[in-house]
């Protein structure tokens, strides 16, 4: 008598979460906060957690957009153009050596010197670097197509813009292991 | 000493005293219920899709299981519901439909069902699931990715993998008060330790799980982060981190003390105990894993046979 009592609450509970959940995952998904709360960057070095919100609010470290961001989203007359900050070069030659832009500085090569760039860097097969423009930058970043700009990549971007900060403050990472979850 | 009274055995009718399996697993939910009452409030609806969806699928698949080997259907028990309920307690709250259904069914046929059912099951049905999901969907499982979008108002990396990624400098600011309390990112129902132990606590006193199990379990961790962080203090943290971070509370309450999967008699139950737990240490210090919980049951339970033969001298025996 228990037994079949039993079993009828487990079905009608079985059912009713299930209504239950079914709303919960149409109707109450988790938003998307219109300023992020944190952003995961995934990079071949391994993925980095940035806390947004604790460098933006006044809580935190009270940063306004423009000290990180080119432009007010909000306002697009403060749009900036590309080669006001990235200088067009005359030649239209892909380097082909990633020492030719980037400077290698004190976080690099400290572990291993015989460490290749493409060890941590996404390069082209064999480690090359990429025979044109696109294939590293969006060609809506690229001004006057055809022409060869000294444009930094998202993640040389994102590094100067944190590492100097944190250094010109003594606060925060400053080396590779430090930000990025290395693969294990 | 002659004289003493060892048992008190009286003649046949018995009466039976109205306990039975359908009553202890809902007194488990019910314990559960408090650490996941404050993991709905931390992570609102979404969670409670988790949870339902979990439980839900969890006894249809069961129900389903029944109907295809044409035996009695055994969801009235309550195990079915109680391992859902017990999966989607260790998941962030924004796992994908898909992976939840696809968790239960993995926990409740391949998990349970296979083996006969209740009580032929040599593993933890839940963390067979787990096991399964967190290797073919690992980033399902970082919870530093999975909560991006709440804002918490306190230390927002998941403790152990900081503690793996970043070092010992990084968890410093973490006291046991904040852990026990539940600030700290985790499983739906993982975070609020208070929860856990009081719960854990109330199954311990009234006969529904082994204290020996979960004790022997704590002390492992204990020990074993302890040598480590002797060893290396820089490197490893000590066993408050360990303790109040990650399944650990949760897995010493409610996975180990599993009835199918863990000893009965007094000495395997310590040593059972401690190999969790000292596995456990070992996983998350020196494996790949940011946390060795699940992992180091499921070995620990495949032990479970063996260690259970050491068993009581049989009283009166002669020969």
């Amino acid at each position: 008598m228990n037994v079949r009592k039993d079993f009828k609450i487990a079905v009608i509970m079985a059912v009713i979460l299930f209504l239950v959940g079914i709303i919960c995952y149409a109707a109450f998904p988790v938003k998307t906060p219109e300023k992020p709360v944190r952003l995961m960057f995934k990079c071949k070095a391994g993925k980095v957690l940035f806390t947004h919100s604790t460098h933006a609010s006044d809580s935190g470290y009270g940063l306004s957009c423009t000290d990180c961001h080119h432009h007010n989203e909000d306002d697009e007359a403060s749009f900036m153009a590309c080669s006001e900050c990235h200088v067009s070069e005359e030649s239209t030659a892909v380097p082909q050596s990633c020492e030719n832009c980037h400077e290698l500085d004190e976080n690099h090569h400290e572990a291993d010197s015989e460490k290749a760039c493409a060890d941590c860097h996404m390069l082209g097969e064999g480690g090359q670097t990429q025979e044109t423009c696109n294939e590293c930058h969006e060609p809506e970043d690229i001004e006057g197509q055809g022409k060869s700009m000294n444009l930094h990549i998202k993640s040389d971007a994102f590094h100067a813009q944190c590492i100097n900060c944190h250094k010109d403050n003594d606060a925060g990472p400053v080396k590779c292991s430090e930000c990025h979850v290395m693969q294990l | 000493m002659h004289k003493q009274k060892k048992y008190i055995v009286s003649h046949a009718p018995f009466w039976h005293d109205g306990s039975s399996i359908t009553t202890k697993n809902y007194h488990i939910m019910l314990a559960a219920l408090i650490a996941l009452i404050a993991g709905l409030i931390q992570y609102g609806a979404p969670a409670l899709g988790v949870i339902s969806l979990s439980v839900a699928t969890a006894i249809f698949w069961e129900l389903i299981m029944n109907k295809i080997t044409k035996r009695t259907p055994t969801v009235g028990n309550g195990n079915a519901a109680l391992t859902g309920l017990l999966f989607a307690m260790m998941l962030p709250p924004t796992m994908p439909w898909w992976a939840v259904i696809t968790g239960t069914f993995v926990c409740v046929i391949i998990g349970k069902e296979i083996f006969g059912g209740l009580g032929g099951n040599p593993f933890n049905p839940v963390l067979v699931g787990m096991a399964i999901l967190m290797i073919a969907w690992k980033d399902l499982f970082d919870f530093d990715q999975a909560l991006i979008n709440y804002d918490f108002e306190y230390f927002v990396l998941y403790p152990l993998a900081a503690l793996k990624h970043f070092g010992v400098s990084s968890i410093e600011s973490l006291s046991a008060i904040d852990l026990l309390s539940g600030k700290q990112t985790g499983g739906i129902g993982t975070t609020c330790g208070f929860g856990l132990i009081l719960g854990g606590v109330y199954l311990i006193i009234r006969g529904f799980s082994r204290w020996e199990i979960t004790v022997s379990y704590l002390l492992g961790i204990c020990v074993t982060a302890f040598i480590f962080k002797m060893a290396d203090s820089t490197a490893y943290a000590g066993p408050v981190i360990h303790l109040f971070s990650g399944y650990t509370l949760f897995g010493a309450f409610f996975l180990a003390t599993e009835d199918s999967s863990s000893p009965v008699n007094f000495i395997p139950m310590l040593i059972y105990g401690a190999a969790i737990g000292i596995m456990t240490i070992l996983i998350r210090n020196i494996g790949v894993y940011v946390d060795g919980t699940v992992f180091a049951i499921l070995l620990i339970n495949l032990a479970n046979p063996i260690i259970d033969k050491i068993r009581p001298r049989a009283m009166g025996r002669t020969v």
